[in-house]
């Protein structure tokens, strides 16, 4: 890097000497600015700009990319939801990994900085990001702050390693394994703690359970697992989710709540489990358990244990009856519907994503209102969405 | 309160224009409250990084905060005017202008106007394509042309 300092000063001697801000052929260029101060302007950009920044000049993606960059973001209280697609292709072990941007619209050209017009609304997109190959382990895969933790990670034949990708520089970090090895798990957080549910098989080949807790402040796994004697169903293939204090698994037949107040397991009421169907078809947003069911888009009343639909999501959304891939996502508070359907013949499929506002009007409505819905991507064949999940960075 | 609206200080820019501002204003720019303080500001307060140009909109910017500045936190009418007053000022600007702007507000300490100076280039840069941001930043493409191609196929939504 040439030294920033060396530019600004030459840049200030030379503006010095132009008096009259017409436009002179020799601009100067944004990167002349020291770099604190370019740090500070591109942290004001949403981060949905950010991969066509990256394609600007080599500069601006290492910068987009750069540490310093989101501690300014950070400093400047400009920290946003960013959605995270992460997909795999038949044949290919390493999973690809996109992120929800904005793309500039480009039929109004010559834009100078004097001219205020408007241009039309930018279109969303799928960009795919660079993320460094790692194995995954997709039911351990939680979104903490800035970061996905992928909990589990290779098998060996068990789950154990735990890394985590840091969504501003996409860089994996190795965390302290598992302290015990598992079959198969899934992690959900809840009050700063990472809730790792699993199974396990003992020397006799009797499968267990076992509920481990990570301290995501110190990075450090309790020593002692949670007991789970209490829990009759194998917890292989679930799903957890964290909510109203407690710690969910959705098992083959039954929902079992870990309340860490008390640290008891209890057995969830029989209608919770009715809409919680498809993977990622249900999350929970703002401490609410959403859920998207043959079209019907429903939230778990927890006072009176019963859904209840939501109100006016359908307004404006395709019809989703016959859809089983639709997923949800917590988009800050959002929530985030991707789904796909058959094009050309069905030889490809488009991908769709939308963006909820969910309102609470009274204590047992809660309104979903369409912010936006966009075609989004559009692939051949021989995909599987492996996991939709937003950070903030 | 009534020193500082009759105090009067000159400021000099480094192609000699000068500026006499109330003691308000002059204090607007945090290196300039720090000369006063220090009590160092008896004659003209030159500043050698500011062109008379830059500097009278910076004054014309600081005098706007003092004069028009919210009642308390909660005079959300006020903050709302001066908010629409800040907008236009940027308006009459070109990029050369506001680089000078961002570097004269970074060295005088003045917050708001960095923030603000930082904000429309924020405001610009969204919503270009990368070859908008190269033409009017001018920035150079530093990709190889190999690199280039790689980066069209990748990116393909980009440039569609």
């Amino acid at each position: 890097m040439s030294s920033p300092e060396t530019k600004r000063k030459r840049t200030a001697t030379s503006t010095a000497m132009n008096k009259k801000p017409s436009p002179s052929p020799q601009l100067p260029s944004l990167l002349s600015l020291p770099h604190h101060l370019l740090l500070t302007c591109i942290a004001r950009i949403s981060r949905l700009y950010y991969p066509t920044l990256s394609l600007v000049s080599k500069t601006f993606r290492f910068l987009v990319a750069s540490p310093e960059l989101y501690k300014a973001r950070s400093v400047l209280g400009q920290t946003h939801s960013c959605l995270y697609l992460c997909m795999r292709f038949y044949r290919d072990p390493n999973p690809i990994w996109f992120t929800l941007c904005l793309k500039p619209d480009q039929t109004l050209v010559n834009y100078n900085s004097n001219d205020k017009k408007k241009k039309k609304s930018s279109a969303y997109v799928l960009a795919k990001v660079s993320i460094p190959d790692s194995t995954l382990n997709v039911s351990g895969l939680v979104s903490v702050g800035s970061c996905i933790y992928n909990i589990g990670g290779r098998r060996t034949p068990f789950l154990h390693e735990v890394s985590v990708l840091d969504c501003g520089s996409y860089t994996w970090r190795e965390r302290a394994s598992l302290p015990v090895e598992v079959t198969s798990l899934t992690a959900s957080v809840l009050d700063g703690k990472i809730y790792v549910a699993g199974c396990y098989d003992d020397e006799e080949d009797y499968s267990n359970n076992c509920l481990q807790v990570l301290d995501i402040e110190t990075g450090i796994w309790d020593p002692e697992t949670v007991p789970c004697l209490e829990t009759k169903e194998i917890f292989r293939s679930s799903k957890s989710l964290s909510f109203d204090g407690k710690f969910h698994v959705r098992t083959g037949l039954e929902v079992v709540a870990y309340s860490p107040s008390d640290g008891k397991w209890n057995l969830a009421p029989d209608a919770m489990r009715k809409f919680m169907m498809y993977p990622d078809s249900y999350c929970v947003i703002g401490d609410v358990l959403y859920s998207v069911y043959k079209g019907v888009f429903r939230w778990y009343d927890t006072k009176v244990d019963k859904w209840r639909n939501l109100k006016g999501s359908g307004g404006g959304l395709p019809d989703f009856t016959d859809n089983h891939r639709v997923k949800l996502a917590d988009y800050g508070g959002k929530m985030a519907i991707l789904w796909d359907e058959f094009v050309n013949d069905d030889s490809e499929k488009m991908i769709w994503c939308a963006e909820v506002e969910l309102v609470r009007r009274k204590r047992n409505e809660i309104w979903g209102i369409v912010k936006w819905f966009d075609h989004v991507l559009t692939l051949p064949l021989g995909y599987d969405f492996v996991k939709l999940l937003a950070v903030t960075v | 309160m009534a020193s500082s609206s009759t105090n009067k200080f000159v400021l000099k820019s480094n192609d000699d224009v000068s500026f006499e501002v109330t003691e308000a204003v002059a204090r607007e720019f945090q290196v300039i409250a720090h000369i006063i303080d220090d009590d160092c500001a008896k004659k003209a307060i030159p500043l050698s990084n500011v062109t008379g140009e830059i500097l009278s909109k910076m004054i014309e910017y600081g005098k706007k905060h003092i004069e028009e500045a919210p009642v308390d936190e909660e005079d959300e009418e006020g903050k709302k005017k001066l908010q629409i007053w800040d907008e236009e000022f940027m308006k009459q600007f070109n990029m050369e202008i506001v680089f000078q702007l961002i570097l004269a507000s970074n060295y005088l300490n003045n917050k708001g106007l960095l923030d603000l100076t930082c904000c429309t280039v924020a405001d610009h840069i969204k919503d270009m394509t990368p070859d908008e941001v190269r033409t009017l930043f001018n920035v150079k493409n530093d990709y190889t042309t190999e690199e280039e191609e790689e980066i069209r196929k990748e990116n393909s939504w980009a440039f569609e």
